[in-house]
């Protein structure tokens, strides 16, 4: 058994363990049983905090190593916190609509969040509209590092404004306010969130090298070799191949860039519709509600990531 | 040419006597911005005690929007050509980002001096605390002019020039939040210090970011 799978098995495990310890712990005293969205919403925002703490990692030590494999890492992550920052907000939105009443609220950190996640969105959209490896790492490296700025903003405006969003009551300065089964649960769904991360950031990290590698083959056998004058080694039909594979993974690589977009458009309206449709649940629903969101956007995610790797792969041996 | 100071202030008149030239920033920019303030009421009504409230947040939105297009109009003005010869004069990248983050300054804050008294006309915000205002239209259009010019700098190449909005409009939300925070904290009498050093650490940070990407930005454009 690879790594690979036993990463995921352990993501398996600790979902469901994460989960059991979320349904047996005691209702909380104001929110009752609506308390337990607490256990994917806040994993979720912490887990996008750190992808993108990752990003500013990976492009601060690109720049210094100029070693592509910190580009993919920054890379895989941005687009990894993509996902669960649309996560906490879509999660955001239900904790609202049955808490406040309103799906959205001009509230600070609602707003900041929407914000960071418009950042790392054009961080991913800067990556598609390089096609030159290098230039791209560079380039988006820096916008990695700038982007970190939204993060304090996004996790402190609860303190600087007054919010509807309660205040933090565990990364907080001072003693942690959270009852110790509450806190136990906490940290297991952290931890079962971590695990998924890993997960998706190996198979995210896995498609980047593929993707490089279809690029240098690409570019390899579109560069000019002494001018016009002396033509390079080719297969056959290489041109055609080339040139169609090329555009077909232009295509590929546009799709996946419209597609983290499209995804969270798709979680945002599903959530919209299916609940304007059920107003009247009741705390357990709209907790289950929440949960099968998460679980539904984890498998949609990781079922996508699987399907670009393999259609990737096939391309690259297609035109080797 | 030498020197840093020299060759910065070299890039920003040579930008300055371009906008001189085409107008504009003056001749375009501006007039779609005062049009832009003048729509805004038509849509969300013109009662005298809402355009009051909303007044000096609008004016900060405008110039925010219209700033990207002020650095956007820079970033035009140099195709590959103009770069390579900047480049076989020896002028060194970081002069270079200064000098049209200059510039751009510049042009942001004349475009704020001349927006703010058509938004006091069309508005009435009443604002309190002149001498602060006084340091924050500098402190804004210097955050916005080195923003939008690394901004222009990461996305050089015409296909990604696009994204230059999307990549300033959400790294400038510090940026709006401390301008119309601290207009609102003189009105009504509320501490402003906080917003005050919030603009300057992101003008700092960013002229630190700006000059130390410039050479490695430059050298991933070849």
């Amino acid at each position: 058994m690879n790594k690979t799978r036993m990463l995921e098995i352990a993501a398996v495990v600790a979902m469901a363990t994460a989960l059991i310890l979320a349904l047996v712990v005691g209702e909380e005293q104001t929110m009752g049983n609506l308390a337990r969205v607490l256990f994917v919403h806040v994993p979720s925002a912490w887990l996008a905090y750190m992808a993108f703490v990752i990003t500013l990692l990976g492009s601060a030590l690109y720049l210094w190593k100029k070693d592509l494999r910190w580009d993919r890492l920054a890379a895989a992550s941005a687009e990894v916190g993509v996902f669960f920052t649309t996560l906490t907000i879509a999660l955001g939105m239900i904790w609202g609509r049955s808490t406040w009443g309103v799906w959205w609220t001009w509230d600070a950190r609602l707003v900041l969040t929407a914000v960071m996640l418009f950042v790392y969105l054009g961080y991913l959209a800067l990556r598609r509209s390089i096609p030159e490896r290098i230039s791209r790492a560079r380039r988006s490296a820096w916008l990695g590092i700038l982007g970190i700025i939204q993060i304090p903003i996004v996790h402190f405006s609860v303190l600087w404004w007054r919010t509807l969003h309660q205040a933090p009551t565990v990364l907080r300065p001072g003693a942690m306010q959270m009852d110790p089964p509450f806190r136990a649960a906490l940290f297991a769904a952290l931890f079962a969130f971590t695990i998924v991360y890993v997960v998706l950031m190996r198979r995210r990290i896995n498609l980047a090298i593929l993707e490089d590698r279809f690029d240098q083959i690409v570019a390899a056998e579109e560069r000019e070799v002494a001018g016009e004058a002396i033509t390079a080694p080719r297969y056959e039909d290489a041109p055609e191949t080339f040139h169609a594979e090329a555009q077909a993974h232009g295509r590929t690589r546009n799709l996946s860039m419209m597609l983290p977009a499209i995804a969270a458009i798709v979680v945002v309206a599903a959530v919209g519709i299916v609940s304007s449709q059920a107003t009247s649940l009741t705390n357990w629903g709209w907790v289950s509600y929440a949960y099968t969101v998460t679980y539904v956007a984890m498998i949609a995610y990781v079922t996508w990531l699987i399907w670009r790797i393999h259609t990737t792969r096939r391309r690259v041996e297609e035109v080797r | 040419m030498s020197g840093f100071w020299t060759q910065a202030l070299e890039i920003a008149r040579k930008d300055l006597r371009t906008e001189v030239r085409t107008g504009e920033v003056f001749l375009i920019t501006i007039p779609f911005g005062a049009v832009a303030l003048m729509l805004i009421p038509l849509a969300v009504g013109t009662e005298t005690a809402l355009l009051r409230n909303i007044g000096s947040g609008m004016y900060w939105t405008i110039v925010l929007l219209f700033g990207v297009l002020v650095a956007l109009r820079q970033s035009g003005v140099e195709g590959t050509t103009q770069e390579d010869l900047l480049s076989l004069l020896g002028i060194d990248p970081a002069a270079r980002f200064a000098g049209r983050a200059g510039a751009t300054t510049l042009l942001l804050l004349a475009f704020e001096l001349v927006l703010g008294p058509v938004a006091l006309a069309l508005y009435d915000p009443q604002p309190k605390g002149w001498l602060w205002i006084a340091a924050l239209i500098p402190l804004v259009a210097i955050g916005l002019g080195l923003l939008g010019t690394l901004a222009a700098a990461i996305a050089t190449s015409i296909a990604s020039m696009a994204l230059v909005p999307l990549l300033v409009a959400p790294l400038s939300v510090p940026i709006l939040l401390a301008a119309s925070q601290t207009m609102d904290g003189l009105r009504y009498g509320n501490t402003i210090l906080g917003w005050i050093l919030l603009l300057v650490t992101m003008d700092l940070l960013l002229a630190v970011a700006g000059v130390l990407s410039a050479r490695p930005l430059q050298e991933a454009s070849r």
